[in-house]
């Protein structure tokens, strides 16, 4: 505490005291006035470190917001692009496949209606047909205040959020229940489709989901509905909603498109030349193994 | 009065040369203006207290800004510099208000 008094009390440098007293003592007047070389260039120097200062700090300031400012610029422009590359895909997508269907309606209409079953199958077109929809979203108390101010912090992910796992069971029991086609948000499943964590969000073809998570599965109406229900998916959706609090819906429709997919492409796997043997053949390590 | 010319120039100087710092002495800076600004309004209250002395206010502000140069050099070494140079603001910061307060009875007699 003697400090801080120290501090408080007696706040200017003791030294002019000082040599004030040990001028009086010597018979001079107590200050020689203000008019010294020494001080007006110490008084300089201090306007030159506070402009200097000043100048400075800001131009750092500047600096930092107008690079922040660049990169968000770039990342909206990048976004752009991708947005604009993806629709340039699907264009070309549907062109393809109607030049195909073209070609081969030409040549003989069983391959041009096998292609069209295969491409809907793996999700290469856009298919229309009746089915049902599932639609999953956080628990109301899961975003409450106070509970998720931090959205990164802790690392734990609270009970009341939809998780990848609840969509990954839901869907794998919809693909159980007969299911033929399946979308989430607008993403198509392919079978090269990954739903997983990223951070807090859910990434579905890689393009992060906003809640709610909507899927839509095209199936039979009369069959699909009642085999999810009875099956692994909708016990899984009762716990959730028991027991986390996360609403579950379920509804029927009798059209549903879906979009196709702009990831379904293969670039290392080729297609078995259909000339080879007819039989599927065994996996051989002599062959298929690594003379890579 | 021509002291206070000094200051003037010294502040035109910078507006016009427009030096740059390097970047290993701008962490200092902050704490460089602090220490001056002490030093000023030490000078200042030592005016009008009727005991001012050029070479003590010369010498106070270098040792202020050497001092705290130092502490923050340190402090950037042992890894602490942030809460270091907080501690020389708080310090500085307090004698400036005292100074000022002092200042304020002197011109105003409040």
């Amino acid at each position: 505490m003697t400090l801080l008094t120290d501090l408080l009390e007696r706040p200017l440098d003791p030294a002019y005291g000082a040599v004030a007293a040990r001028r009086v003592d010597a018979g001079l007047p107590a200050t020689k006035g203000l008019h010294s070389v020494l001080f007006t260039v110490t008084l300089l120097v201090v306007g030159l470190v506070l402009t200097v200062s000043a100048r400075t700090l800001t131009d750092n300031a500047t600096a930092r917001s107008s690079a922040r400012a660049e990169l968000v610029r770039q990342i909206e422009a990048a976004r752009e692009v991708r947005d604009g590359r993806a629709a340039t895909v699907s264009t070309l997508t549907r062109e393809v496949a109607a030049r195909d269907a073209q070609v081969l309606a030409s040549q003989s209409s069983a391959e041009a209606g096998e292609l069209r079953q295969l491409s809907a199958a793996t999700g290469a077109t856009s298919v229309v047909g009746p089915g049902m929809v599932v639609t999953l979203d956080d628990a109301p108390t899961a975003n409450a205040p106070g509970t998720n101010a931090d959205p990164r912090g802790g690392g734990r992910v609270q009970d009341g959020v939809v998780r990848s796992r609840d969509l990954q069971i839901i869907v794998n029991s919809l693909w159980a229940a007969g299911a033929e086609a399946m979308m989430i948000n607008g993403q198509r499943l392919t079978s090269t489709s990954a739903i997983r964590f990223a951070g807090q969000a859910i990434l579905v073809n890689y393009r992060p989901l906003v809640r709610p998570y909507v899927i839509t599965a095209i199936g039979d109406p009369k069959t699909l509905p009642a085999r999810f229900a009875q099956g692994a998916g909708g016990t899984y959706a009762a716990t959730l909603t028991g027991t986390f609090g996360i609403p579950v819906g379920t509804d029927t429709g009798d059209r549903f498109v879906l979009p196709s997919s702009t990831s379904a492409q293969t670039r290392v796997a080729v297609p078995l030349a259909p000339s080879g043997p007819a039989t599927t053949p065994a996996p051989s390590p002599s062959t298929s193994g690594g003379s890579s | 009065m021509i002291p206070a010319l000094g200051l003037v120039i010294g502040i035109v100087l910078g507006l016009v040369l427009q030096p740059t710092v390097p970047l290993w002495l701008q962490p200092y800076l902050p704490i460089a203006v602090i220490a001056a600004l002490d030093a000023v309004f030490g000078g200042v209250r030592a005016v009008l207290d009727g005991i001012f002395n050029d070479k003590v206010f010369v010498v106070s502000f270098l040792s202020n800004v050497t001092v705290a140069a130092l502490i923050v050099f340190l402090g950037d070494k042992l890894g602490v510099g942030s809460q270091l140079s907080t501690g020389v603001v708080v310090v500085l910061g307090i004698r400036i208000f005292s100074n000022v307060a002092a200042i304020r009875r002197h011109l105003f007699d409040a």
